[in-house]
């Protein structure tokens, strides 16, 4: 068993035995000495130590493996004592002394030597010449400020290099890159090594802030380690189920997966086999594309796998740029779908009742009674299909003021398309029963259209039009079909149903509306005088018919503000 | 340092200015790192130990002969890449020069049986 020694040699690092780290040491020393009088002695040297530093490399198979005694021997064989190598050149004539290539502009960098969590503010140091705890304080203080220094600091940390070599650290710094400064650079190093390795402090005019700092780096670095591989392993779990949901959820749309309906999207009634298809393959890469190499992203991270290769990567960005137009396109075919719409008024012939009331009535569909399969039963898009027809239950229905003296009944179908005339079919295919017996007209809560029909905006309504002193009573089961009724009391529409509504020039107003709530404590206490009964116009009066009052309130009148409104006589 | 005897002496003499020359032709013919020349004189046994060539470089380098830039390696750390100077090269030109009046005065001054064969 040997120790082992971490040195620089020529700029690398290698792993090298106690022993033949000594043992280079000393060949290295004996070359310095033997070229004492050379004029380029430590370019010479550096020189020496690069080649050196290939050989080894050479040598070794993997970075792990440690240079061996055999190893520094072959080398130092193969370069020659130190006598013969100084023996070469001993005359030496004064010349230029300064390498006659070098660089000396400042390039920005991550300072990895100097770090609390990535070197950016030491790098950043280096390049605008301010100490770092500086700009650690301000990052520090602009965390606070939305964050923004843990943005712009991960930011940095992601765009700015690491100074991985000597010539970048060097250049970092800003000193020249010269074969001098390469070499200080690296004594510098090996001499922290060094220091490190007998236990004492590397020569470093380190502040306590620095130390403190670095401690605290240390436990950040630490904690968010945790904290990123702990939520990282919780998210790539999930973004897993995501994609494997997505992929089914999509397969399942296009009517892929055999017994799997997703009544929810409804896809089929809204989209043709071609778009459909394209739309799912679409957003299918939109979607997993971006997700798949993110998956793969946090698993890397995780795992330490091997990053995808280029190619892979730059295959998967053009398949979804491929699936992004895909889906454009797409969408834009859909909404020419609906572009054009087309609507149709008719006026359906009724019979006129022979009262003055008639009845409005939900006619139902059969194809809710005889066990159709009901797609969707979504308040707002209903769809029930049964043999070769589909039943939308979106029916609506409106009362207004006829002009004339007659009951009408005015329907309107409306549809889109591509063009006009599409629309207009679609119209046309449109199959919406009535049927009236006497003053019982019954409309229906929804209209067929013919199986495989998509939805295209396909409505129907209907406007019955009451003149003046006639009434519609509103039956019970109506809410469905009703749509906004105006009336002259803001009643809402779930509201008027099982009351008897009656035109008056104003609008639609309710007659039996305003009786009969109050119970008989309340008649009691508000019967003034010989069965008059005065309220305000938000109380409601009800007058039971078994009411033991009833002799007393033989003719009730309700007055509002004075006025006379009701005026009911219990007496036959 | 022991002190070399004098054939030793004149042996390394001969082969400093030729191994020198050497070098410079090396590099005329396009930017080398020291590895690629070592490499070239090894074929050509002018050099045993690879150490020699260091300080000649930087000789060169310091007379204004050769020049260098630095260049990042795959492998590793960067590397001196060497060529020729405009000095260096007429350098080089006189040195052509030099040989063939040397190479003559040595075929003219060598008995027939010991005389180098051209190649």
């Amino acid at each position: 068993m040997n120790k082992t020694v971490t040195v620089n040699i020529g700029g690398s690092v290698f792993h090298i035995e106690e022993h033949a780290y000594e043992q280079l040491k000393q060949y290295l020393d004996a070359l310095r000495r033997q070229l004492s009088g050379s004029e380029g002695r430590d370019e010479i040297l550096q020189d020496i130590e690069s080649r050196l530093a290939e050989m080894f490399n050479e040598k070794l198979q993997h970075a792990r493996q440690v240079i061996t005694q055999a190893q520094v021997s072959e080398a130092m064989e193969i370069m020659g004592r130190p006598e013969q190598v100084a023996g070469t050149d001993i005359n030496e004539e004064p010349g230029a002394t300064t390498g006659s290539t070098s660089s000396s502009y400042k390039r920005l960098y991550r300072d990895a030597d100097d770090k609390v969590i990535g070197g950016v503010c030491s790098g950043i140091s280096h390049y605008i010449g301010i100490d770092p705890v500086w700009l650690r304080l301000a990052f520090a203080a602009a965390f606070f400020i939305w964050g923004a220094g843990l943005w712009l600091y991960i930011i940095l940390l992601i765009i700015l290099p690491k100074a991985r070599t000597t010539a970048e650290k060097l250049e970092m710094k800003g000193q020249p890159v010269t074969a001098k400064s390469i070499k200080d650079t690296i004594e510098e190093e090996v001499f922290d090594i060094k220091a490190r390795l007998s236990g004492e402090k590397p020569k470093n005019n380190r502040s306590a802030v620095s130390n403190f700092f670095d401690a605290l780096g240390a436990i950040l670095v630490a904690g968010i380690k945790f904290i990123v591989g702990f939520f990282g392993a919780i998210i790539t779990l999930v973004l897993g189920a995501l994609l494997l949901a997505l992929f089914f959820l999509l397969l399942a749309m296009a009517g892929w997966l055999p017994g799997a309906d997703v009544p929810v999207f409804l896809t089929k009634y809204f989209l043709d086999p071609v778009h459909l298809n394209a739309g799912i393959i679409s957003v299918g890469i939109v979607v997993g594309v971006p997700l798949l190499l993110l998956l793969n992203k946090l698993i890397q991270r995780l795992f330490k796998t091997p990053k995808l290769p280029k190619p892979v990567r730059l295959t998967a960005i053009s398949i979804w740029f491929f699936g992004a137009v895909m889906a454009s396109f797409t969408t834009l075919s859909i909404t020419r779908e609906f572009r054009h719409s087309a609507t149709q008024k008719n006026i359906i012939p009724i019979q006129q009742p022979t009262g003055d009331t008639l009845d409005l009535e939900v006619l139902p569909m059969e194809g809710d009674v005889s066990g159709g399969i009901v797609i969707s039963s979504s308040p707002d898009f209903e769809i029930t299909e049964k043999g070769d027809s589909m039943i939308f239950y979106d029916v609506k229905v409106d009362i207004q003021r006829a002009a004339g003296r007659e009951f009408e009944l005015v329907r309107i179908c409306s549809a889109k398309g591509n063009t006009g005339k599409v629309a207009q079919s679609r119209i046309s295919s449109i199959g919406v029963p009535i049927n009236q017996t006497d003053s019982r007209l019954l409309l229906p809560e929804g209209f067929f259209l013919p199986s495989g029909s998509l939805y295209r905006g396909q409505e129907v309504s209907f406007v019955l039009k009451v003149p003046d002193g006639k009434s519609v009573f509103i039956s019970e089961g109506s809410e469905v079909i009703i749509y906004d009724i105006k009336n002259v009391t803001n009643t809402l529409d779930e509201d008027m149903t099982g009351k008897t509504w009656t035109m008056t020039p104003a609008g639609l107003e309710c007659i039996g509306c305003g009786l009969p709530t109050l119970e008989d404590e309340d008649i009691k206490n508000t019967v003034k005088e010989e069965g008059v009964v005065i309220i305000d116009e938000k109380i409601r009066v009800k007058v039971p018919s078994d009411s033991t009052k009833r002799e007393e309130a033989k003719d009730v009148r309700i007055r509002v503000g004075g006025k006379e409104i009701i005026h009911v006589s219990t007496e036959e | 340092m022991a002190p070399l005897n004098p054939l030793e002496n004149t042996q390394a003499q001969m082969r400093k200015g030729v191994l020198e020359y050497c070098i410079l032709n090396i590099i005329a013919q396009g930017e080398a790192y020291p590895s690629d020349i070592l490499q070239k004189l090894k074929e050509a046994k002018l050099v045993v130990v690879e150490g020699t060539l260091y300080p000649l470089l930087t000789r060169l380098k310091n007379q204004s002969l050769l020049a260098y830039t630095w260049k990042e390696s795959l492998s590793g750390p960067p590397r001196k890449y060497y060529t020729l100077t405009d000095e260096g090269r007429d350098f080089l030109e006189a040195l052509h020069q030099t040989w063939r009046e040397l190479r003559d005065a040595v075929q003219m001054t060598t008995p027939e049986s010991h005389s180098p064969s051209h190649e």
